[in-house]
């Protein structure tokens, strides 16, 4: 994100906690972007100074998976300023509204904001290179064509007209769960852990995307799809496509790419990352990202049998009940309220 | 010597019918399909290699006629895959004589129920005695034409005897035929240790972009790793949960013990069965004489799951036990099967004991009283 905002022409501050690990990135700012972006980019700056970094910019990213959320945001809070965006990019849903629960706490006038997943697919390709076989529609940099959340909604015109400078397709969903609703992480990749699980335990080069996506493996994500497009409609939002469960049989619907062509791309550039049970494809997807739709399931009474299969299975591999740690409306400060009230606290934000 | 029907030409009617032959007792073999058993009907032998010795089994009859296998003994063996028990006992019904002892190896779960329903609902006034154990005393595979290889064998293998007042004279008629057979307290206590229901459905389901992909799995080989054996003891702890609510005891045959010897402080029904079966070069899987690679098609789900995983959920539930990870499990297993076991499968309601409490099921499998 912060090489792909430079090629754009953006003033771009980086930050990030590890000096260590990123010391090569400190010292010459400089990084070689290969894959979708070719191009050797020189960042505004990159500290592990978080404030340094805040100061001044008119919207902070947090391109982090959901289990940093917590603790970026208390991090962050203290640093951020008035009229400043803060958006976060993860497939869970709902970072804005942690960040915004977060936020009353300073009484800092800060809007909240989230894509529904990263725009992008990166790696890390050694000191000095990121692969980026993957950027969310390059042409307009139309953020999945999706709606991004805003929290509370009722701010949603004026984050996308600060958004849109960056990102120019940009517009915005419903709301920050009909956002969260969007995102196909949690549809996909939990599903090609588990029924890849000895696979991808006993072999390195096992790769859930490629070898690992058989015909009945894609059915379960397909089916996994199914329930959350129910979900989508019992809510009364729009219901998106999700681009794995529609484009491997389609191929017209233009997201990132057709599926297979995804799929051959993951593949080139080296997509092999070595899974374990720990990666955040369970402990982020199925904890944060398939636990919230459960749990907005629930208040309006849709079964999502499949999906709590899933929740289950990862739980007991994890060995941590994820209905109880995950992300659950309960668990943001949206907890005992029905569809009605919900959407109020949406629309709105929170009464007192 | 025993004389001893034995009741299918699946890889376990091989082995057994080779394995009684050999070690002296006088065996009537059935095999329905005349084309697949060819080679057997027409030599009346079978060859049999593998941890108990190499040799050429001679069965007194070799025959696709049930009811003439049927007559000659007074034990008929049936070690056939549980979704096909439902037609053999149909078939097998009319032809049941008094004082005969029925046995399924195994009835997962609960044949020997449903053999003896479907007697008392049919013309044939026989009392027969029906018995079901644990597991199939063999791991094996029919090699051949008329060649199994005998893999493995089982060390400790519970079985129930309906009705229990027929427990000891059953039992002694039994025990010359396998010294392992351990008496369990009923049929329901010894098919509530057949490990398969455990192992089988979620080692499929855990691996099935490996077995629609590389077409050759051996699930005791390939597919268990410490994550898959995780999920494995998390269904298997619900199994043991329902032993416990219908009020029987250890030994629980837990799997984790099959897996890893000597780590909990109970047996294993097979004690040797990993290196065994990975030692074994002509081991394999799938392997099938006369069908293709079955891949997920295979009674590893339709039979365990849809027979026993399923059973033991629904009887769970019923008493008031929760089942989340053999839900889990199922429901991945209908999806892929494309098949709703909790619809198509040996439910509870489905073997006519829907409804009941503890004490009445425990009544029914004990034979005391009617459904």
């Amino acid at each position: 994100m912060a090489g792909h905002l430079t090629t754009l022409g953006h003033d771009v501050r980086f930050w990030a906690r590890n000096k260590v690990k990123l010391a090569w990135l400190m010292e010459t700012r400089s990084v070689q972007l290969t894959g979708a972006i070719n191009d050797r980019i020189e960042l505004a700056d990159a500290t592990d100074d978080l404030r340094r970094a805040v100061r001044g910019s008119k919207v902070v990213f947090v391109p982090l998976p959901a289990l940093a959320h917590q603790d970026i945001a208390s991090r962050l809070i203290p640093l951020v300023e008035d009229g400043q965006v803060l958006m976060t990019s993860s497939m869970s849903g709902l970072g804005s509204v942690v960040f915004a629960r977060e936020l009353r706490k300073s009484g800092r006038q800060v809007l909240t904001a989230e894509f529904p997943g990263l725009p992008y697919g990166a790696r890390f390709a050694g000191e000095g290179t990121v692969n980026v076989p993957l950027v969310a529609d390059i042409g307009h940099t139309n953020v999945y064509g999706r709606g991004i959340g805003v929290f509370p909604a009722q701010d949603a015109d004026l984050v996308v007209d600060v958004v849109r400078d960056i990102y120019s397709g940009v517009h915005s969903a419903e709301n920050a769960l009909a956002c969260a609703f969007q995102a196909w992480g949690p549809v996909l990749h939990p599903a090609l852990m588990i029924l890849n699980l000895t696979s991808i335990e006993n072999f390195c080069f096992w790769d859930p995307h490629e070898e690992g996506t058989t015909a009945s493996v894609f059915g379960v994500v397909k089916a996994i799809d199914l329930e959350r497009e129910a979900l989508q409609a019992a809510w009364g939002y729009r219901v998106t496509q999700s681009k794995v469960a529609r484009d491997y049989y389609d191929g017209h619907i233009k997201v990132y790419d057709t599926w297979p062509q995804f799929r051959e791309r993951m593949v080139r550039w080296a997509w092999k990352d070595r899974l374990d049970v720990k990666h955040r494809y369970l402990t982020e997807d199925a904890k944060f990202g398939m636990v919230l739709r459960l749990s907005a399931a629930r208040v309006v009474g849709v079964p999502m049998p499949l999906t709590e299969s899933i929740v289950r299975l990862a739980s007991v591999l994890v060995g941590e009940d994820f209905l109880c740690t995950g992300r659950t409306l309960e668990s943001v400060g949206l907890g005992g309220m029905d569809k009605g009230e919900l959407e109020r606290t949406l629309a709105e934000g929170w009464r007192n | 010597m025993a004389r001893v029907a034995v009741i299918g030409g699946s890889n376990g009617g091989y082995a057994m019918a080779g394995d009684l032959s050999l070690r002296g007792h006088e065996v009537y073999w059935y095999v329905r399909d005349a084309r697949r058993h060819a080679d057997v009907l027409a030599k009346a032998s079978v060859d049999v290699v593998g941890v108990l010795g190499n040799a050429t089994a001679h069965p007194a009859l070799v025959s696709t006629d049930l009811g003439e296998v049927l007559c000659q003994a007074p034990i008929a063996i049936a070690p056939l895959p549980s979704n096909a028990h439902r037609q053999l006992i149909a078939d097998m019904t009319p032809h049941l004589q008094d004082d005969q002892i029925v046995v399924f190896t195994p009835g997962t779960i609960l044949s020997s129920f449903l053999a003896q329903r479907a007697l008392d609902s049919s013309n044939n006034p026989a009392r027969v005695t029906f018995c079901e154990s644990a597991t199939l005393p063999y791991g094996a595979r029919r090699m051949g034409p008329s060649l199994v290889s005998i893999n493995c064998a089982v060390t400790y293998n519970p079985i129930g005897v309906l009705p229990s007042v027929k427990k000891e004279r059953a039992l002694e008629m039994l025990l010359q035929l396998y010294s392992t057979f351990v008496p369990a307290e009923d049929v329901l206590d010894a098919a509530l240790n057949n490990q398969s229901p455990i192992t089988q459905p979620a080692g499929m389901v855990l691996n099935t972009g490996y077995i629609e992909n590389v077409k050759d799995f051996h699930l005791h080989r390939d597919g268990v790793t410490p994550s898959v054996l995780k999920v494995e003891e998390a269904v298997d702890a619900e199994r043991v949960a329902l032993r416990r609510a219908l009020g029987f005891s250890k030994p629980d045959y837990p799997m984790k013990e099959f897996y890893v010897p000597g780590s909990t402080d109970d047996r294993a029904l097979f004690t040797n069965v990993i290196q065994e079966v990975n030692e074994s070069v002509d081991y394999q899987e799938f392997y099938d004489t006369y069908m293709p690679y079955q891949g997920l098609k295979h009674r590893y789900l339709i039979e365990a799951c849809g027979q026993g995983l399923v059973f033991i959920k629904t009887l769970a539930n019923q008493i008031g036990i929760e089942t989340p990870n053999s839900d889990a499990i199922i429901r991945l297993a209908s999806l892929i099967m494309g098949e709703d076991y909790l619809v198509t499968g040996r439910t509870v309601e489905a073997l006519g004991l829907g409804g009941k409490t503890v004490e009445q099921i425990r009544e029914v499998i004990s034979g005391a009283a009617a459904v």
